[in-house]
């Protein structure tokens, strides 16, 4: 696994993190985020995609979801990519989000598992999620939106590539 | 933040950027959380529906009385 970029909220936060020109040198992507937003009508929330920037249809995800105790399921057409901490969260809490692309270069349809927890004092919010992209293009960019509100400072997204090698050997 | 920004990272140069949002994407931006914020409240309401669905059926389930197809479906699938 090799990291390709880390974006980084400054003191004034920001409306998305977009990676440009990522290489398609990789088999698969691997995005980590921690992430906080100022939306305040919740503890927390989800993060969007936009591949390519080629708009926001052709997106489907099956969520599997806890608040608390409380545990339910729902499918969606939305682009989620992950979860953010938001302002009901406890103070300097961000939400920590893994989402794996397999096989981003191949001519086949996208789909990503993604695993997110956002911690609360009373209820800490935890997300398991199969998204699709229903696009053979191969990825090239990502636009990464909080639902609501805005990235705050020491939000980072981190983008990595990985290389099958047989063994599970990273192959230079 | 009175101007929206968004961060850049170039993954082929490493250089990261910190630009203003032009009118189109804050339009574009705006219309976005508009319809999510929609879409999490009508969610909301549906997982409320549901817990207010559970509750009433369990406690049909206590008195003896009749539940509906569809609160029976919540408890058992």
């Amino acid at each position: 696994m090799q990291l390709i970029q880390t974006g980084t909220v400054g003191a004034g936060g920001a409306a998305n993190i977009t990676f440009t020109g990522i290489p398609q040198t990789f088999t698969d992507l691997l995005i980590l985020a921690s992430c906080r937003s100022t939306f305040s009508g919740d503890v927390a929330d989800m993060i969007y995609v936009n591949f390519n920037s080629a708009g926001t249809s052709n997106y489907a995800n099956q969520q599997l979801a806890n608040s608390g105790s409380f545990v339910f399921a729902f499918t969606g057409t939305e682009q989620v990519i992950g979860f953010t901490a938001a302002a009901l969260s406890p103070a300097s809490t961000f939400a920590v989000s893994s989402a794996y692309i397999p096989n981003y270069v191949v001519s086949t349809n996208k789909a990503v598992t993604i695993d997110a927890v956002s911690p609360s004092t009373t209820n800490s919010f935890g997300r398991m999620v199969g998204m699709r992209w229903t696009n053979t293009a191969a990825i090239s960019s990502m636009v990464i939106t909080p639902q609501a509100g805005n990235f705050v400072e020491f939000s980072t997204i981190s983008l990595y590539g990985i290389l099958r090698g047989s063994g599970g050997a990273t192959v230079s | 933040m009175n101007v929206l920004k968004k961060i850049v990272v170039d993954c082929s140069t490493g250089v990261q950027e910190e630009i203003d949002l032009t009118p189109d994407e804050i339009a574009d931006y705006e219309a976005t959380q508009a319809q999510a914020q929609a879409n999490q409240l009508a969610r909301e309401a549906e997982v409320a529906r549901i817990e207010a669905l559970k509750t009433s059926a369990k406690a049909k389930l206590v008195a003896g009385e009749a539940l509906t197809t569809e609160e029976a479906a919540l408890l058992i699938g």
